[in-house]
């Protein structure tokens, strides 16, 4: 039981640390590059992590562990942006997904058994979680910041964010399907090496990012 | 009761896209109808020309999270609108894609305005930064 705990604390640390990796380093330069980095981000990356801890652990809770810790990796990466806005974003899309998957899928996904279910899932999945994370942003930023939100701030820009969902949920509709797909090859790590590979990729994240951190500041 | 997700999740998919399909057309319908002049501004009803501000008001440049950004000081700007009282008022910038943000006096003597119509603020999250303002209203 306590390795059990153990492995799943493990899990939560690597797969938050890479989300929270990905966020601040992949996600700026998408940006840069003149593409649109939150929602290709959302659909791929995001979804990517979320599925496939979802996939290896089948434990509740864990995404929404997940979504605290690259949150917590996104606030430390102030030369990126609005790094409040984000991290607000990424812990609510950790617990709508935890909401949205408990609630659609079984304990150890064998509910997902065709296509049409998983593409189904992928959809609703990422525009639910894109426009939520958005809009708790949009709503928490202006409370954390000055201490107050006008919601008719937030009406006006409504049917923007759920036309950029749209996109979004169209790409979570071909990677979750595909992410789903993975268990097909049989991937598994050797008991010896799970917590040194956890530990130094998950060093290897917070490294960089608050190395990142230091060298802007400096 | 049982609950067969293999049909309701078709049924959410579909009525997310047709929500996100007609968010879109809407959006495009929206912006399509705003006769956006790229030169000019509509400040507490008046139109004015963006030029007109960086031909009087000298420009400035503030560090904010995303580097530095120069333009000229907001509460000039709105001075130069003829607002009487601007330390009393809060004010609502509005951008073409209706994206839009209410900011505080207490911010606006801090923040500039960018020759490609847009404010920045150097203690504000990137939420209250607006992008290509058409409006700005006086509340």
């Amino acid at each position: 039981m306590m390795n059990k705990n153990m492995k799943l604390f493990a899990g939560i640390i690597v797969f938050g640390s890479l989300w929270g990796f990905s966020e601040c380093i992949i996600g700026p330069i998408m940006s840069d590059a003149g593409l649109p980095g939150g929602m290709l981000m959302t659909g791929s990356f995001t979804m990517i992590f979320l599925v496939l801890s979802r996939m290896m652990f089948q434990q509740r809770g864990m995404q929404m562990g997940m979504g605290l810790i690259a949150g917590s990796l996104r606030m430390m990466n102030p030369f990126a942006g609005c790094h409040l806005c984000s991290a607000i974003a990424i812990m609510a899309e950790g617990m709508l997904f935890e909401l949205i998957w408990n609630y659609t899928t079984t304990h150890n996904l064998n509910s997902l058994n065709d296509l049409t279910t998983k593409v189904s899932l992928g959809v609703f999945t990422a525009f639910t979680v894109y426009t939520g994370g958005y809009i708790v942003t949009q709503i928490m930023t202006p409370i954390v910041s000055v201490g107050s939100f006008q919601i008719a701030n937030l009406l006006s820009f409504i049917p923007y964010i759920l036309s950029k969902a749209l996109i979004v949920g169209l790409i979570g509709g071909i990677s979750i399907p595909i992410i789903l797909s993975s268990n097909k090859l049989h991937l598994s790590l050797k008991e010896t090496m799970y917590y040194p590979a956890t530990l130094g990729i998950s060093l290897f994240c917070w490294t960089a990012i608050i190395g990142n951190w230091l060298m802007y500041m400096g | 009761m049982t609950y067969n997700k293999g049909k309701t999740l078709p049924f959410f998919a579909m009525a997310v896209l047709i929500i996100g399909i007609s968010a879109s057309l809407y959006v495009h319908a929206q912006q399509s109808t705003i006769e956006n002049d790229i030169d000019s501004v509509i400040i507490n009803g008046i139109e004015f020309q963006t030029k007109d501000f960086f031909n009087k008001i000298s420009i400035k440049t503030i560090e904010t999270n995303d580097g530095e950004k120069t333009g000229i000081p907001l509460d000039e700007m709105l001075q130069y609108a003829g607002i009487s009282c601007i330390s009393c008022h809060e004010y609502t910038f509005k951008a073409s894609d209706g994206y839009q943000q209410s900011v505080t006096w207490e911010h606006i003597s801090k923040g500039v305005f960018t020759d490609e119509k847009s404010i920045f603020f150097p203690d504000l999250a990137r939420t209250f930064w607006v992008i290509n303002i058409i409006e700005v209203k006086v509340n």
